[in-house]
């Protein structure tokens, strides 16, 4: 199995450059959506009293929350919702602050601008089955274009990677430290008001 | 004399033997010299007479990982001289954002041909491209890609690059929190 994969990525690596039909971001109500990627490990003490890692990724927080195959976590209008074909399926289904203390916006050529911030980032969760509650640093960039044509193009990502916290598997009754990051980004075309 | 005769005429015979067969070597066209050894590559792929082609991973993945200029990855077919470079340099960023939005929506699938596509991008020339495969491979959640990752780690050169390779294919090594909940369900049904 594993040959064939590694044989089909050459073959497919091949066809890197092959064009993917573009695009223009993803927008929903003219609002950004970027994937939220959640990455984190937790530890827990086994029956055999053994410190033991598992892994949450954004995947076991859609599996929870019974979405349906095939639904992301996006980051969108300030909050995690579950979409599923461009549509929202569930809203504020993940806690997401952020406790800015340091921000910037740099303009540059032709009404293009960048704006930064950093802080204290909370990301919480409390689904069906398992919990779990983390803090980090947190970097966030919006990037716009100048206005073409009645309309802008802008990038966004926010992310963490030293996100520590607990939480707590409700299945197996086991509170874990957990450790981690997340990460949205996204790119969209919006109409200049 | 008539041995002499005969030992004369057999000597001139194997003269005029040998004086053929060097005149028809020397005539002999380069090209029936056989090609002892031609690195295998695809661009080799078409030329039967040298050595079987075997794609190595070592050559695909090296290409990918050196650092090389790369070029846009959607040419515009105006001539160079009028195309303006900064809505080229725009058009490029958007080709990129638009093949990482497309490894986001691959990431959030669970078939065999998204995580080849997904794994094919971990040799994409432009890094941060590679970055963001690396990132769904994560979040696909397939041990399949474990070896794919570590063969790469091994073929990258960039340190950071090893490091992500490797700490994605131990990420994937543990077991995710769904995993852990399928065997507590399990366990608690055979009770």
């Amino acid at each position: 199995m594993n040959k064939i994969i590694v044989n089909s990525v050459l073959a497919a690596g091949l066809l890197a450059f092959a064009p993917i039909q573009s695009q223009a971001g993803s927008t929903i109500d003219q609002s950004m959506v970027s994937p939220l990627q959640v990455k984190l490990v937790g530890q827990y003490v086994n029956g055999k009293n053994k410190i033991v890692k598992v892994t949450i990724t954004s995947k076991d927080i859609l599996f929870d929350l019974g979405a349906p195959k095939g639904s992301q976590l996006v980051y969108w209008e300030n909050s995690v919702a579950v979409i599923n074909n461009k549509t929202v399926w569930d809203n504020d289904v993940v806690g997401i602050d952020a406790n800015s203390y340091t921000d910037n916006t740099v303009y540059g050529n032709e009404g293009s601008s960048k704006y930064t911030e950093n802080g204290l980032a909370n990301l919480s969760y409390y689904g069906n089955s398992f919990n779990f509650d983390v803090n980090g640093v947190y970097n966030y960039v919006w990037k716009e274009t100048g206005v073409k044509n009645g309309k802008y193009s802008a990038t966004e990502k926010f992310h963490s990677s030293s996100l520590t916290g607990d939480g707590y598997d409700a299945i197996s009754d086991w509170s874990l430290p957990v450790t981690g990051s997340f990460s949205a980004s996204g790119s969209g075309r919006f109409p200049a008001n | 004399m008539r041995l002499n005769t005969t030992i004369g005429l057999i000597m001139a015979g194997l003269v005029g033997l040998f004086g053929i067969l060097f005149l028809k070597h020397l005539s002999a066209p380069i090209s029936q010299t056989p090609l002892l050894s031609v690195s295998a590559s695809p661009s080799t792929a078409s030329r039967q007479e040298t050595k079987p082609l075997t794609i190595k991973l070592t050559d695909a993945h090296q290409a990918a990982v050196a650092p090389e200029p790369t070029p846009p990855l959607i040419v515009t077919a105006a001539p160079p001289s009028v195309v303006d470079a900064a809505a080229l340099a725009e058009e490029h960023r958007a080709s990129i954002q638009a093949r990482i939005a497309h490894l986001n929506e691959l990431e959030s699938k669970d078939d065999p041909a998204s995580l080849q596509a997904i794994l094919s991008e971990l040799t994409n020339p432009e890094i941060e491209i590679r970055a963001a495969a690396i990132e769904s491979t994560i979040q696909f959640q397939s041990r399949d890609a474990i070896p794919v990752l570590n063969d790469l780690a091994a073929r990258t050169s960039d340190p950071n690059e090893k490091q992500a390779l490797l700490d994605a294919a131990e990420f994937l090594k543990l077991p995710t929190m769904t995993e852990i909940r399928a065997q507590k369900s399990k366990a608690g049904n055979l009770q």
